[in-house]
């Protein structure tokens, strides 16, 4: 028997008893909370949980997993359980992979999916944010050209989409968890505007318009929502009476789900590619909003419509019908979802390469008793 | 029912009296939450007598009870007369040419329940014109970032140098007046400042519910403020504001001789 053969053959006898390694690889946002790593890091909790070794992958040994003089770590944005799971290093040669395991690339990093073409292991693309998904990659140049057909993706219009460019991906739909403390705030929430903006100058300008426009409404209190540790921001939210939400490239838009999970109104921007929370292109290619939060396409139009939501909270009238698709919106993307997703999907891509795995071993076995049956008979 | 008394205060016949009165007896009949109780509060005025009898008080007669004052009938007298009669643990007021806002009574109880450890709840006062023009808001600036120590409440300090806050609507806890007294009739023009001076002097929690409870008609002909605005100049005036930092510290209506 060859040596390709035993390995493989040791190969699925790991990925038959869970004995195999799956490596996020992520970046060190250097103790800045940022939504995709938080997501990241909550599959690698899961798959912990469920029993596989799961780990986060980063390039440099000096990976921030706790707050010193420069500001926060993981453990403190994100939480102490979360620094504890399984760390590895590429700098400190701890990415060791064969047959059996498996490297999750998050979407922006073409360059590691080019580095990476000649490992033996399974590689996938986490797609996240898909604006970013042709970054390192030259003109006509695909994930498949290096070796990687799976990817998995928060959203079917993510999916849609990446299957659109990338013919013949084959594509996992994975939605975020939100974590079970967004709540609802159990006392009246605040004259608090929370602010969620990918570009921070959107934030300045709508407040100085919005106090410029609207100074009987100069009490109101604007709150960058970024840089907060998860739990904090949470409990921030909750206190608001209304969240603004600007992303124009976002793949999916945790901050709006957040702040109907915790009863906040949001106000928000529609982005580029309609998150399906949001709403539906229906046959005629128009695009149907849900009642779940107020969506404008007008940026400019933003200030006006916050200073309507004030004077709607002043009078307690913010209307049923958008509290009741909030709250319709609000029962999904539960951690539990995450979990069971998080097991189906996962499960689904390590039998895939079982699969895989038996096929190429079949075929092996096939060329190697071939070559040997020919052997026989030149002797 | 609330567990909230509407005192409404009248002690004399004015032009327009019985317009002012309508509006002001509807906006208690639209509240999402009915009072227990709406107490009138009048002088013994025949006039004002005749015109409480013939008043149509709509559904509010379920609940409505007048109560004649015989002794003082000044603004804070008929206040601290509708007090008195009370029954519930929270009261507020209304004055007879305002309107409360239709969810006033609903937002205090809904932060009586949450914050019951607060004596006094203010609303944002949406200021009008006779004619019902806006003017301004009062009260909404302790929502304001860094302007009290603590977002919503409003503490000795920031009345120490903010004296503008109107407590027309407030609902408030009988026991506090029970504890630290009334509305000061020696008091003039100040009488507001010094009450919240007061409360805030003795550890009460004063919070601002940030919702619109009360609409007040400011200016307007015949009112008790346009009277001191017409009759106090502005070294009176001064003499009330500076009157009110001395008196806040004792809980009795002490006389007060006015000096220059």
């Amino acid at each position: 028997m060859s040596e390709q053969v035993e390995n493989l053959k040791t190969a699925l006898s790991k990925i038959k008893s869970k004995d195999f390694g799956i490596y996020f690889y992520t970046i060190d946002t250097k103790g800045n909370p940022v939504a995709s790593v938080a997501n990241i890091y909550e599959h690698v909790k899961v798959l912990n949980e469920l029993g596989y070794r799961a780990y986060v992958l980063h390039q440099q040994n000096d990976y921030k997993l706790y707050e010193d003089e420069n500001g926060m770590g993981i453990a403190n944005w994100l939480g102490e359980e979360y620094a504890n799971l399984p760390h590895a290093s590429i700098e400190a040669q701890q990415l060791q992979v064969g047959p059996s395991d498996f490297l999750i690339i998050p979407e922006a990093f073409g360059g590691l999916i080019k580095e990476t073409q000649n490992f033996p292991c399974k590689r996938i693309v986490l797609l996240q944010a898909y604006e970013y998904m042709l970054e390192d990659l030259g003109l006509g140049e695909s994930w498949q050209q290096f070796g990687v057909n799976d990817v998995i993706t928060t959203s079917n219009t993510q999916k849609d989409y990446v299957e659109s460019v990338f013919r013949g991906t084959n594509t996992h739909v994975l939605p975020v968890g939100i974590p079970d403390y967004f709540t609802k705030n159990e006392k009246p929430k605040k004259p608090i505007v929370a602010i969620s903006a990918r570009d921070k100058r959107e934030i300045l300008k709508l407040v100085k318009v919005f106090y410029q426009k609207y100074p009987h409404y100069k009490f109101i209190t604007f709150r960058d929502m970024s840089g907060m540790a998860r739990e904090t921001f949470a409990t921030e939210l909750r206190d608001s009476f209304l969240g603004v939400w600007v992303d124009d490239l976002a793949g999916f838009g945790t901050f709006p789900i957040e702040c109907m999970k915790t009863n906040t109104p949001v106000v928000g921007k529609i982005p580029r590619m309609v998150p399906e929370w949001m709403g539906y292109t229906d046959e005629n290619g128009n695009t149907q909003l849900n009642e779940n939060g107020v969506w404008t396409s007008n940026l400019n139009a933003l200030p006006d419509i916050v200073a309507t939501m004030v004077g709607l909270y002043l009078e307690g009238g913010i209307p049923q019908n958008l509290t009741n698709g909030m709250e319709e919106t609000a029962t999904k993307y539960t951690t539990e979802e995450l979990r069971n997703n998080v097991e189906t999907t996962y499960t689904n891509i390590v039998n895939q390469r079982q699969v895989e795995l038996e096929t190429l071993l079949t075929r092996l076995e096939e060329t190697e008793s071939t070559k040997t049956e020919t052997e026989v008979t030149n002797n | 029912m609330s567990k909230i008394t509407v005192i409404l205060p009248i002690h004399t016949v004015q032009n327009n009296t019985e317009a002012y009165l309508k509006r002001a007896v509807d906006s208690v009949a639209n509240q999402k939450t009915t009072p227990k109780e709406l107490l009138i509060v009048h002088s013994n005025e025949t006039e004002l007598k005749e015109l409480l009898t013939s008043f149509d008080w709509g559904t509010t007669k379920d609940y409505v009870r007048l109560v004649e004052n015989t002794g003082d009938t000044s603004f804070q007298g008929q206040i601290n007369k509708g007090v008195e009669e009370t029954t519930t643990e929270y009261f507020t007021f209304l004055e007879c040419d305002d309107e409360l806002s239709t969810i006033w009574l609903e937002s205090g109880e809904e932060y009586i329940s949450h914050y019951p450890e607060v004596g006094v709840f203010l609303p944002i006062v949406f200021e009008t014109n006779p004619e019902g023009q806006f003017i301004s808001f009062t009260n909404e600036a302790v929502w304001a970032k860094d302007f009290s120590e603590e977002m919503g409440y409003i503490d000795n300090n920031v009345l120490q140098n903010f004296a503008n806050f109107n407590f027309d609507g407030m609902i408030v806890k009988k026991e506090v007046i029970d504890n630290f007294g009334g509305l000061k009739t020696n008091m003039k023009l100040t009488f507001t400042y010094e009450f919240l001076l007061r409360m805030t002097y003795n550890s009460v929690p004063v919070k601002v519910i940030p919702k619109l409870g009360y609409k007040h008609t400011n200016t307007r002909e015949g009112s008790l403020f346009m009277e001191y605005k017409e009759t106090m100049d502005p070294i009176q005036s001064r003499f009330w504001q500076n009157q009110a930092k001395k008196e806040y510290f004792w809980s009795e209506d002490r006389e007060i001789t006015y000096e220059q």
